[in-house]
C-alpha cells in the first residue's frame, strides 16, 4: 500500500485573445503557440499513458476563456493557417541544414513535431481539442477543472460581490457546457484566495480548491499536517497547498530541472538568428523578428555563447530528473509518513505552459514521472478528489488570504503600474449590475445588450491586463484591452440607460467579443 | 544603435546622422508620448507623485514562476533587432484591416471616464502590512461639508483617517485605534502602510479643521490584512466531507502528531515588513466598544 500520493495539478489558461478585424494578429500566436508546444504534447503523452495502460492520475484546470478559444471556429482556422506556414518554414529548414550536420536532425526533428501536431490536430481530434481532453476525463487519466470566467483576480474585485459570483457561475456553467458533468474544483485564479471566496465556490457546488504554500501555513486554526493534507473552510470547501520541495526543485533558477545546460533554451530562434529576408514570410505582416518556434540551441550556460541541442542528451537528463524528482517524493512521503495518521498528499501545482513552452522538455519528463510513480509502490499518483473520496475526514481550519505570485500576496496585479485599473472595473461592474436589477426579464434586445455589457466586463476583468502592466511588457496592448472593455461596457449601459441600442453596434460586439456564447445577464439579477 | 552607426560615417554624412536622429526621436515618441499621456489622464487635471515614498519596490516582479507566466506572452525580445525594416509599425501593433468576414469592432477611441459621479473611497489589500485606497468625491459633497464647517473650514486639509476595526462593526466611533494619513492635496488614491497583519480596516476620507474636527466625507469598505505567520490558534476540530452534503463536525483518531511547517514559503521571500505599528502620524488613542 501507498505511504502517500502525488497530485499533480496543471493550469492552462490564456487570456482572450480574437481579433477578427484584423487578417493576422500577432498576440493570437500566444494561442498558436501555446497549441503546438503545450496542448498538443500533453495529449501525445496522455495518449501514450493511455495506450500503455499507465495507472495515473493527473488534474488539469483548463480556463473558460482558453475552452473558448479552443472552440472558435475562426482561431481554429486561423491555427491551421500558422501550422501551415511552420511546416512550410520547418520543411525549408530540412533543405537549407543539409550541410550543417549539427543542425540537419534538429530541423528533422521540428518537421516531424509540426507535421504530427498537424495530425493530432486535424485527424486525430478533428480540431476538438476540449474534446481530446474531456475523451481523456472519461478514460479516467485526468480530472478537468477550471477556474474563474475570465480568470478575474477575484480578491480585488470582491468590492463587487456581484461580480465574484458571475465569475465563478459562469466558470461553473462553461464547464458543463464543455464536459458535460458539474464543476467539482476550481483553480483559483493566480491562487488568490482570501477568507469568505470558498462560500463563493460550495454556492455552484464545487468541493476544493488549491493555496499556496504560506495560505495553509498561515491558516486559522493552525493545521496540524502542513500542506500535506487538506484543510475545509467553514463552508465545507477543500483546500489543498502547494508543496514548497517539489515546486523548488521545478522553479529554482539555481536547481531547478528547466535550466539545465543540456535542455532547449527558449530564447535562442532562428526568427532572430537567420537572414532577414529568409525568415521574413514567417513574420508578422509588421516585418518585427519574432519567435517562429524553431530553436536548434541548448541553454550550455550562463553564456551567450549556445551550443547546437543535443535531443538524445537532453531525454537522458529528463529520464534522470524524472527519478531524481520520483526518489525525492518518495523519500519526502516516507519522511512525513511517520509523523502523519494519514497519508501525505504532495500537491504540485504548476502552469501548464511551462510544460513544453517554456520547458520543452517538460511533457516528457511529466510523462516519464507518471510512469515511474506507477512502478513506485510507496508513492501513488492521484487527484485532489481521489484523496476527498479516500479520506473524508477533513481538520477544520480557514486558509489564510494568500497567492503564488511574486512576495506571495497581491502587489504584481495591484501596483503603481496597474492600480488605476480598479476604479474603472469596480464602476464598471457596480453600474452594470444596478441596470441588471432594473430588468428580471428583458426584451430580445435589452436582453443582448446587457449580456454583452456583461461579457465585456468580464474581458476587462482578465487578471492578466494587470500581470502584464507588472511587467511592463506587452503594456501597451493589456493597457488598451483593458481600455476597450471597460469602454464597451460602458457605452452599453449609457445605450441601455437611454434606451437607444444601436443594433448594428451591438450586433458588432457581440461578433467581436464573442466568448460565452450561453451566456445570460440574469446572473447579474 | 543608429546614432553610433551614424557618426562613424563622420562629419560628412551629419545629414544622415540629422536624419537619423529624428527617426530615433519620432519612434521614441511614438512610444513615450502614449504613455505620458495616459499617465497624466490616469492622474487627473493636475498630475504630481502620488506614491507613498517610504518603501523601494523592485521595477517589476521577479522570479522563475514569474518568467515562466511572463513567457506565455513572449514573442521575442522588444529591442529592435537589425535587419528590421524601417518604418514598419512599432511592435504588438496588427497589420492593415482585413476585408472583414464578420461585424467588428475597431479599437476604441474614446477616453475612460475621470469620474464617475458617486462619492466612493475603496480600500484594496496589497499585503499584510500595506492596503491601497483610491476615492472620489462629488463636487456637491464638498459643497456641503464646507457650508456645514463655515469659518471652522478655513484652513482645513483633506486626509484619510484609518480605523482598525477587527471583529468590530464599525459605526464611526467604535474603532478599536485609528490614525491619519495625510495626503497630497489632489491626489485620488494613496497607499497606507497600515502595517498589522491578521486586522481589519475602514477608512474615511475627510476634513480635519484646525481646531481638530473631523468632518467625513466618504466612508470605506472594510478589508482584513492576510494572517502573516502561523496561527496562534491551534485548536483542532475535524469534519466529515461528502460530496453535495453540509461538513458535519466529527471526531477523529488524531494522534496528536504535528508536521512542522514548510520552510521557505513564498510569502517569506519577500522584504520583512519595516515596522509593525503604523508608520503615519498621529496615532489615536484606542478607544473601548
Amino acid at each position: 500500500m501507498a505511504h502517500g500520493s502525488l497530485a499533480f495539478v496543471l493550469h492552462a489558461h490564456l487570456p482572450y485573445v480574437r481579433h477578427p478585424e484584423h487578417e493576422d494578429f500577432l498576440e493570437e500566436r500566444w494561442l498558436f503557440e501555446a497549441i503546438t508546444e503545450t496542448y498538443i504534447p500533453l495529449l501525445e503523452a496522455l495518449d501514450a499513458l493511455d495506450r500503455d495502460r499507465v495507472p495515473a492520475r493527473l488534474t488539469l484546470s483548463l480556463s473558460p476563456p482558453l475552452l473558448g478559444m479552443l472552440a472558435d471556429p475562426l482561431l481554429r482556422r486561423r491555427y491551421l493557417r500558422h501550422l501551415d506556414h511552420l511546416v512550410e518554414l520547418a520543411e525549408k529548414e530540412e533543405r537549407r541544414t543539409r550541410p550543417l550536420p549539427e543542425f540537419h536532425g534538429l530541423a528533422e526533428m521540428y518537421l516531424a513535431r509540426f507535421y504530427r501536431a498537424r495530425a493530432v490536430f486535424l485527424d486525430e481530434w478533428q480540431q476538438d481539442l476540449t474534446g481530446a481532453f474531456r475523451t481523456f476525463q472519461e478514460r479516467g487519466l485526468i480530472d478537468v477543472i477550471t477556474c474563474a470566467a475570465t480568470h478575474g483576480f477575484l480578491p480585488l474585485l470582491s468590492v463587487s460581490p456581484a461580480a465574484v459570483r458571475a465569475q465563478i457561475e459562469v466558470a461553473a456553467s462553461e464547464y458543463r457546457r464543455f464536459f458535460g458533468r458539474p464543476l467539482h474544483g476550481f483553480w483559483l485564479p493566480e491562487c488568490a484566495y482570501q477568507p469568505g471566496l470558498d462560500a463563493e465556490l460550495a454556492r455552484v457546488g464545487i468541493r476544493y480548491f488549491f493555496v499556496d504554500t504560506h495560505g495553509i501555513a498561515n491558516a486559522t486554526p493552525r493545521p496540524v499536517y502542513g500542506v500535506y493534507a487538506p484543510i475545509a473552510c467553514d463552508s465545507g470547501v477543500a483546500a489543498f497547498g502547494r508543496d514548497p520541495d517539489s515546486s523548488k526543485q521545478v522553479w529554482s533558477a539555481e536547481e531547478g530541472y528547466p535550466g539545465d545546460s543540456w535542455y532547449r533554451d527558449f530564447y535562442r530562434d532562428i526568427g532572430f538568428d537567420l537572414d532577414y529576408g529568409y525568415v521574413r514570410p514567417y513574420l508578422p505582416p509588421t516585418g518585427q523578428r519574432i519567435h517562429t518556434g524553431v530553436k536548434y540551441h541548448r541553454i550550455t550556460g550562463k553564456t551567450d555563447h549556445k551550443e547546437p541541442y543535443d535531443p538524445a542528451r537532453a531525454r537522458q537528463q529528463a529520464e534522470a530528473h524524472a527519478a531524481h524528482f520520483v526518489d525525492a517524493r518518495r523519500r519526502q512521503v516516507e519522511w512525513l509518513a511517520r509523523s502523519m495518521d494519514r497519508p501525505p498528499i504532495i500537491v504540485c501545482p504548476y502552469d501548464a505552459e511551462l510544460f513544453g513552452h517554456w520547458w520543452f522538455e517538460g511533457p516528457l519528463w511529466l510523462e516519464l514521472v507518471l510512469r515511474r510513480l506507477a512502478t513506485t509502490p510507496e508513492v501513488a499518483s492521484v487527484t485532489p478528489r481521489d484523496d476527498l473520496e479516500r479520506h473524508s475526514t477533513v481538520q477544520r481550519a480557514t486558509p489564510a488570504a494568500s497567492t503564488w505570485g511574486w512576495k506571495g500576496y497581491n502587489e504584481v496585479w495591484l501596483s503603481g503600474q496597474n492600480d488605476w485599473i480598479y476604479r474603472h472595473l469596480h464602476a464598471a461592474a457596480d453600474r452594470l449590475q444596478t441596470l441588471c436589477r432594473r430588468y428580471p426579464s428583458a426584451d430580445e434586445r435589452t436582453r443582448r445588450a446587457l449580456t454583452q455589457a456583461l461579457r465585456e466586463l468580464f474581458l476587462a476583468q482578465a487578471s492578466d491586463w494587470a500581470f502584464m502592466m507588472s511587467r511592463e511588457t506587452t503594456t501597451e496592448y493589456a493597457v488598451r484591452r483593458t481600455h476597450d472593455h471597460v469602454l464597451r461596457c460602458l457605452e452599453l449601459c449609457t445605450a441601455l440607460e437611454r434606451v437607444d441600442i444601436d443594433d448594428h453596434r451591438l450586433a458588432a460586439l457581440e461578433d467581436s467579443d464573442n466568448l460565452f456564447p450561453t451566456l445570460d445577464y440574469r446572473l447579474l439579477v | 544603435m543608429i546614432l553610433g552607426r551614424a557618426l562613424d560615417a563622420g562629419l560628412g554624412a551629419v545629414g544622415t546622422l540629422l536624419e537619423c536622429t529624428r527617426v530615433l526621436v519620432d519612434r521614441l515618441a511614438a512610444r513615450v508620448l502614449p504613455l505620458a499621456r495616459r499617465a497624466v489622464e490616469r492622474l487627473g487635471a493636475e498630475p504630481q507623485s502620488l506614491e507613498t515614498p517610504t518603501e523601494a519596490t523592485p521595477a517589476r516582479p521577479g522570479g522563475p514562476q514569474d518568467e515562466v507566466e511572463g513567457a506565455k506572452y513572449y514573442l521575442g525580445p522588444a529591442a529592435e533587432p537589425a535587419g528590421r525594416p524601417p518604418a514598419a509599425e512599432p511592435a504588438g501593433r496588427p497589420s492593415a484591416p482585413a476585408p472583414a468576414p464578420e461585424r467588428v469592432v475597431g479599437r476604441e477611441l474614446a477616453e475612460l471616464p475621470r469620474a464617475y459621479g458617486d462619492d466612493r473611497l475603496v480600500l484594496l489589500v496589497r499585503d499584510p502590512w500595506w492596503v491601497y485606497a483610491y476615492w472620489e468625491v462629488t463636487p456637491n459633497t464638498r459643497i456641503a461639508a464646507l457650508r456645514e464647517l463655515g469659518a471652522e473650514a478655513e484652513g482645513a486639509r483633506e486626509l484619510v483617517r484609518v480605523y482598525d476595526v477587527t471583529f468590530i462593526t464599525f459605526t464611526g466611533d467604535n474603532a478599536w485605534r485609528s490614525f491619519d494619513v495625510e495626503i497630497t492635496p489632489g491626489a485620488d488614491h494613496w497607499y497606507v502602510n497600515v502595517g498589522r497583519p491578521a486586522t481589519s480596516f475602514c477608512a474615511e476620507l475627510g476634513l480635519l479643521t484646525p481646531a481638530g474636527r473631523f468632518r467625513p466625507l466618504v466612508r470605506s469598505n472594510t478589508v482584513t490584512t492576510p494572517r502573516s505567520s502561523p496561527s496562534p490558534d491551534t485548536s483542532v476540530r475535524w469534519v466529515e466531507l461528502r460530496p453535495n452534503e453540509p461538513p458535519v463536525e466529527t471526531r477523529a483518531a488524531w494522534n496528536g502528531g504535528r508536521v512542522p511547517g514548510p520552510a521557505g514559503t513564498a510569502a517569506t521571500t519577500g522584504p520583512s515588513p519595516v515596522d509593525e505599528r503604523p508608520r503615519s502620524s498621529d496615532v489615536h488613542a484606542g478607544r473601548s466598544r
